[in-house]
């Protein structure tokens, strides 16, 4: 018996790979989570240019991306209607009130206060900053079609990509000297997210493998055969170890921190695109032995 | 109201694809997709091998992962059970395709859209209620032949099947013939461990 | 036994039941009843009409054959119409090179140029020598309305010659079912069977007869407990579904049937000794030259009087109990009964000697001839209608897979022994037959009669039962050598290269093809080709361009299906006609092929008078005054067809009727179901093959045909009783090690299907369709993986094929589909999947000229492809 296995277009049971959501998706994922994530980043000790490229990262990004992936983009206004059931649709308001409030707090901070309610502008923009960090990680995870997705992990995934990139962009920023960064030794934080992701990598793998099968195979797709190359390399190897080793040797250099940012922001694109390309559905039954179909 | 819903006899069904043509031709699909596909497997090791056949569609779900990941209220449940799809709403997100165990809904992309039997831009004219039918960019799937069901009729997949592997029926009547198989033959949802509550059902496994 | 919905009627609100009304149908169109002619089922179809063009086609709910079921093929009918690539007007070539993929350069023609250049030739040959036509005419709705053409021409190669159907049909089916119950085919009567074994067979499953009304009745059967069996050596559907699979050897199922017997007669002897004593010729006494003794004064043939002691003739009234063994002398010669003869012959056909050579374990065969003894519930009966009549619900059914083999006619009989032996032919839960009688023209059914030896004599209308002997040869499929050959066009292409060597006193110069492709139907190409190129003009009537028509002078444009008219009645158990009707005016300026027929008799001048086609068709539909044909007269077939209904209807229906109402079919009567051979006895001992086996010895020898022509003509085979005869592929070089065997889908008719872009698309997703499929373990052994591209080499031909994997395949078989791997100008069909018939060779040696049979396994060897070649597309 040759048993269930990826089958492509054939009519034989098996694992078939998703194939509607894909590069266009899977870049506007990236930059929507980039831009919030710097956004986030930024806030701790507030430069508003960096603020407003955070926001225009998110704010133009994304949609270029969401509108380049939509089948009817000039309906594409009818995505926000059922916030009431579809993550997209809270994801969706969460930049709308993100952008907006990233906006006014970007002005308070860039006038120092004379937009009003400075206070409550960066509360609400931190907020829909958190939804537009998460929001992608809650749509995957919460749908049980695609298993290697429907995981707690996804939404914890989409947060820490999230402050990656943002951090990788910042280290650059603050290694320029564009900006001042948001707290001394800020190198640390590349350390921290670069290990956090690391560890988040072996859970998702981990998890998978304890997983249901479609689970189990999207993880062995992630490690054996075309894919492994960019998993491999680009997600641990640009994405976690690059950055450990590169702020491990030169944590305050521009060159370290240019090879950190770039090795983080790399091993955030692979990843996802790579989370969606190895998304399988799983064969709608799965048969034991021999004898009981007639 | 019926609660419409489907049994498949998988010692019936022996793969032989009218379901599928029938739907092709009913729908007018374009090339690539299928609302209807019947899978095949094989079972055991030479010589105790046998082959079984499964029919799929959309499983009409009760708590269909579809609708809920539908941002723009496209998909829909009518009061009969149908999960149905407006076009003039779907935006093409495939949020819903993504969210569907069953692998069940396509994009009508552009050209094939309108594209004719033979490839080529010459349509060949197809029953009225078809023409134009797709809306290059939206996501579609299996409706049950809800225009058909609507007049009475059973969906095209269940009227030329050969085996008659394919009931359909009024889940709600305890009488109905896939309410008496699912209850009398041990009638199983696809993938049960998904949650989705499918109102099909296989039986003879 | 299982109960479920499908052994009740279904609830009104189901809407489960595929009744539906046709005011009920969706759509705005106007619906047009007609039957599908994509095969040769004529399951019931509507058409919905919108502005004039067909827009869908359905099942025909009133059908009461199909209730409204249909075929992926009948659905999919549409492509057909609306393909681009039809041939639209009639076509005259301009190239005189002749090739493959060679362009015709054909110019477009008026049908008068091309109707006048075809029958100014057909003059000639006619005057000159008949035979010098090849009328090659196999439209499966009307194929005997189109024989009686070439009939009425006065060639002997009509029908079949040329392409043959030796290579996609089952011959010996027809002809020992015809022999042996008067089965043109054969059914197993599902609504009592409870145990059936399919041997190279898929009725039920896509291939073999009436696909959708099977289909329907054996899953109700296996819903009710039927226990299936199939022996096969690919896991086909049937057996992918079966309660048993047997991988068997290709072309050794007479081995396993012969094990079988041997258990039936020696073991268990569980066999219905009643019926043969009475219903059958196995009490007959055979004398030492293996023919009846006769009783001198009457020339009947003798039965052992074990009550009197004596032999007396069969049908005296004071015969006693008949015996069935034991070794007797009558008119003064040690004689056996026929039985006795059968217990002898098969002595030494244990299931050891059976699986030593099928690769079926011994004790798989004991345990299921006993099983199949059992389940045949001998003695028992069952009334229909106040009727008793014997209830042998265990029924062995064989087709192409068994039979398209050198030895598939000795198969066929060793399958019809075991059907005898336990008296389960004609009867509630055996095998019933659909005879060749006026029933399929919309006439009753007519029993069989009895001929003077008191067995049965089947009606045999259109069919060549027996053909004499002749020296020199009239034809060309060598019929005159093989007597009892149902069909053998595909030798037709090797003889009219060489006719001198076989003894023909003529080559012939025209071929007419009538929807037929030898390419794809006959064997080994470049003879095809060569003798293709030899022939003075080529004629296709045909609907594309296809492999042959590079080759055609003239091509005269087909209608479609959904273009012209038909009437006949393909069910095996019902009255009546049903009807095939344009459903819109012709798209192109195409025509009716009979029409095409009608026309060509007239311009060459055989459409009147006592010869005439006329005649030959008031002959072949049964038509007779005041309803029939008028000798003087030109009809359209749609006119013909019109005297065909008002004939058999008794004047109560023409055939606008039948195009308003679409059938007319209500089930015939018990006593016109069962036992249709009455008081007739069945032929346990095949008598007529043996009688014909020592007339044509007797001839071969007075002729010196030997000694003339250096041909070897083989008469052993013709035997009263079957007895094991290897396939020559079984001795074939072991340097090829897989014995490819081809099947057949339920998304193909032959290479027709292969053009329609809904059935390839489908077909190109289905697993194993379009590969060469091998068995997993043996490929891991050879280090082929599943989508290998690789050489199918034979001594024959070398064509690529793409590797495919499976666990349900006899290790030593790859199995390549029918109806791909074609090579033709149809961008559909072009190129996809691997064609299997090339590797078949045509000649004697692979030709089974008792029954007509065309060897159909070939020895193979699969190479893995390199470089450019092992690219798929």
């Amino acid at each position: 018996m040759t048993g269930p296995a990826m089958v492509g277009d054939s009519f034989r049971l098996g694992y078939r790979f998703q194939r509607h959501w894909d590069i266009a998706m899977a870049s506007a994922f990236f930059f929507g989570e980039l831009g919030a994530g710097l956004f986030v980043v930024a806030m701790i000790s507030p430069s508003w240019p960096v603020l407003v490229l955070g926001l225009l990262i998110t704010g133009i990004g994304k949609p270029w991306f969401h509108l380049t992936h939509m089948g009817v983009p000039r309906k594409s206004w009818r995505a926000i209607l059922r916030p009431d059931r579809s993550w997209t649709s809270r994801g969706l308001l969460g930049i709308v009130v993100f952008t907006g409030a990233g906006v006014l707090y970007a002005g308070a901070v860039a006038t120092k206060g004379l937009v009003p309610l400075g206070e409550v502008w960066r509360v609400v923009a931190f907020l829909a900053a958190l939804v537009v960090m998460t929001y992608q990680g809650f749509a995957m995870s919460h749908s049980t079609a695609i298993a290697i997705w429907s995981t707690a992990l996804m939404p914890v995934a989409s947060l820490l990509y999230a402050l990656a990139g943002g951090t990788a962009l910042m280290l650059v920023i603050d290694g320029l000297g564009l900006a001042p960064p948001p707290f001394p030794n800020f190198a640390v934080m590349g350390l921290g997210v670069a290990g956090a992701l690391l560890v988040l990598q072996a859970s998702l793998l981990h998890a998978a493998y304890n997983g249901t099968p479609g689970a189990k195979l999207s993880a062995s797709l992630l490690l054996r055969g075309r894919y492994a190359p960019a998993y491999l390399g680009l997600v641990l190897g640009a994405g976690t170890v690059l950055p450990l080793v590169a702020l491990g040797i030169d944590a305050d250099g521009l060159a370290g921190r240019l090879v950190a940012a770039v090795g983080l922001l790399g091993g955030f694109y692979a990843f996802r695109v790579l989370i969606f390309k190895v998304g399988v559905y799983e064969p709608v039954m799965r048969f034991g032995g021999i004898g009981t179909p007639r | 109201m019926a609660r419409w819903g489907m049994v498949f006899s998988l010692a019936r069904c022996i793969g032989c694809n009218a379901c599928v043509v029938a739907c092709k031709t009913e729908n007018r699909l374009p090339d690539d997709i299928y609302f209807t596909r019947t899978f095949v497997e094989e079972v055991g090791t030479f010589p105790e091998v046998r082959r079984v056949y499964i029919p799929t569609l959309c499983n009409h779900c009760e708590d269909a992962p579809c609708e809920k990941a539908c941002p723009s209220g496209a998909t829909y449940t009518r009061d009969d059970g149908i999960v149905m799809v407006d076009q003039d709403r779907c935006i093409g997100c495939s949020a819903c395709a993504v969210a569907c165990p069953y692998d069940a809904r396509s994009m009508i992309e552009e050209p094939n859209d309108n594209r004719g039997l033979f490839g080529g831009a010459e349509a060949p004219p197809a029953e009225p209620d078809a023409v134009d039918r797709w809306r290059a960019g939206t996501v579609v799937k299996c409706d049950f032949c809800s225009r058909r069901v609507d007049r009475g009729l059973s969906p095209a997949c269940v009227a030329v099947c050969p085996t008659e592997a394919r009931i359909f029926g009024d889940l709600d009547d305890p009488e109905s013939a896939p309410s008496r198989l699912v209850r009398t033959r041990n009638g199983a949802p696809p993938l049960p461990e998904k949650n989705t509550k499918p109102k099909v059902f296989y039986i003879d496994y | 036994m299982r109960q479920g919905v499908w052994t009740e009627r279904p609830p009104e609100d189901s809407m489960s039941d595929a009744a539906i009304a046709d005011q009920r149908e969706t759509g705005n169109g106007r619906w047009v009843r007609s039957h599908c002619q994509q095969c040769f089922n004529a399951c019931g179809i509507r058409v919905e009409v919108v502005d004039g063009n067909p827009v869908r086609i359905r099942g025909d709910a009133d059908d009461p054959n199909t209730h409204g079921h249909l075929c992926a093929r009948g659905l999919a009918g549409l492509a057909k119409f609306y393909d681009p690539q039809r041939v639209k007007t009639p076509l005259i070539r301009t190239n005189p090179e002749k090739g493959r993929r060679v362009d015709p350069g054909f110019r477009e023609a008026t049908w008068d140029e091309a109707l006048d250049l075809v029958a100014a030739k057909l003059r000639t040959i006619r005057a000159d020598n008949p035979n010098k036509l090849i009328a090659s005419l196999w439209p499966y709705e009307k194929y005997v309305q189109s024989s009686a053409w070439g009939s009425a021409f006065g060639t002997a190669n009509t029908g079949f010659s040329f392409s043959g159907v030796s290579n996609q049909c089952a011959n010996p089916n027809h002809f020992v079912g015809m022999i042996t119950h008067g089965a043109l085919v054969e059914f197993p009567d599902l609504t009592h069977c409870r145990y059936l074994i399919l041997l190279g067979s898929e009725y039920g499953f896509g291939a073999n007869q009436s696909f959708v009304r099977a289909a329907r009745e054996l899953a109700d059967a296996r819903d009710r407990g039927l226990k299936l069996v199939v022996v096969d050596p690919r896991l086909s559907v049937a057996a992918g579904k079966a309660d048993e699979w047997l991988p068997i050897k290709p072309a050794t199922d007479l081995a396993f049937l012969l094990g079988f017997i041997h258990v039936l007669v020696h073991e268990d002897r569980s066999y219905d000794a009643a019926w043969l004593r009475t219903g059958t010729n196995a009490p007959y006494l055979l004398g030492p030259d293996r023919n009846f003794v006769t009783d001198p004064d009457s020339g009947k043939p003798l039965i052992f009087d074990e009550t009197a002691g004596i032999a007396r003739p069969y049908d005296d009234p004071a015969l006693g109990r008949p015996a069935l063994e034991g070794t007797y002398t009558a008119n003064g010669v040690e004689c056996i009964p026929a039985f006795q003869h059968l217990v002898n012959e098969t002595a030494g056909n244990t299931p050891e000697w059976a699986e030593s050579i099928c690769d079926i374990p011994a004790g798989t065969i004991r345990r299921l001839a006993k099983e199949f003894a059992e389940a045949s519930s001998v003695g028992a009966t069952v009334a229909i209608d106040g009727v008793d009549y014997p209830l042998r619900p265990a029924c062995l059914l064989s087709y192409r897979g068994l039979q398209a083999h050198t030895n598939g006619t000795l198969a066929m009989m060793a399958q019809e022994t075991v059907m005898v032996l336990m008296g389960a032919l004609g009867v509630p839960g055996g095998l019933v037959a659909k005879s060749m009688d006026a029933r399929r023209f919309g006439g009753r059914p007519q029993l069989m009669t009895k001929g003077p030896d008191g067995i049965v004599r089947p009606h045999a209308t259109g069919w060549h039962l027996y053909t004499e002997f002749s020296y020199p040869p009239k034809s060309l499929e060598l019929r005159d050598y093989g007597p009892l050959a149902l069909d053998m066009g595909h030798l037709v292409p090797l003889t009219m290269l060489e006719p001198e060597k076989y003894g023909f006193d003529y080559s012939p110069e025209m071929l007419l093809i009538y929807h037929s492709n030898p390419f794809t139907n006959a064997g080994h190409h470049e003879v095809v080709a060569r003798a293709l190129k030899k022939l003075d003009l080529v004629v296709s009537i045909n609907i594309y361009l296809d492999e042959s028509t590079d080759y055609a002078d003239v091509v005269l444009p087909e209608s479609t299906y959904l273009e012209r008219f038909n009437l006949i009645n393909w069910t095996y158990d019902m009255q009546g006609l049903q009807v095939g009707q344009p459903v819109v005016e012709p798209r192109y300026d195409t025509r009716d092929g009979m029409d095409i027929l009608i026309e060509l008799a007239d311009r060459a001048g055989f459409l009147f008078g006592e010869g005439g086609f006329n005649a030959a068709l008031n002959r072949t539909l049964g038509l007779s005054p005041p309803h029939a044909l008028a000798l003087d007269r030109k009809y359209s077939y749609a006119e013909v067809l019109d005297v065909q209904a008002r004939c058999h209807s008794r004047g109560e229906r023409d055939l606008a009727w039948y195009c308003e109402h679409g059938n007319d079919l209500r089930p015939v009567a018990p006593d016109e179901k069962y036992r249709m051979y009455r008081d007739a006895r069945l032929p346990l001992y095949f008598n007529s093959i043996k009688a014909a086996g020592d007339e044509l010895r007797r001839n071969l020898e007075t002729y010196k045909i030997a000694e003339r022509h250096g041909l070897e003509i083989d008469t052993s085979p013709y035997q009263g009783v079957p007895f094991w005869q290897p396939s020559p592929v079984h001795g074939e070089d072991g340097d090829y090690d897989f014995y490819v065997i081809s099947y057949k889908s339920y998304m193909t008719t032959y290479g027709d299907t292969a053009t329609n872009p809904l059935l390839m698309s489908l077909s190109e997703r289905d697993p194993y369709l379009m590969k060469v499929v091998i068995n997993a373990h043996t490929a891991r052994k050879k280090g082929l993986r599943d989508g290998d591209v690789v050489w199918v080499e034979s001594r024959y031909a070398r064509e690529r094929g793409v590797v495919g994997l499976t666990e349900g395949i006899h290790p030593e078989t790859a199995a390549i589909s029918g109806g791909f791997g074609r090579f033709t100008r149809h961008p559909v069909a072009d190129g996809k999947g691997t064609l299997q018939n090339a590797h078949l060779p045509i000649d004697l040696a692979h030709t089974g000229m008792l029954g007509g049979t065309m060897e159909t396994v070939a020895r193979v060897r699969l190479v893995r492809a390199r470089g450019k070649d092992a690219r798929t597309h």
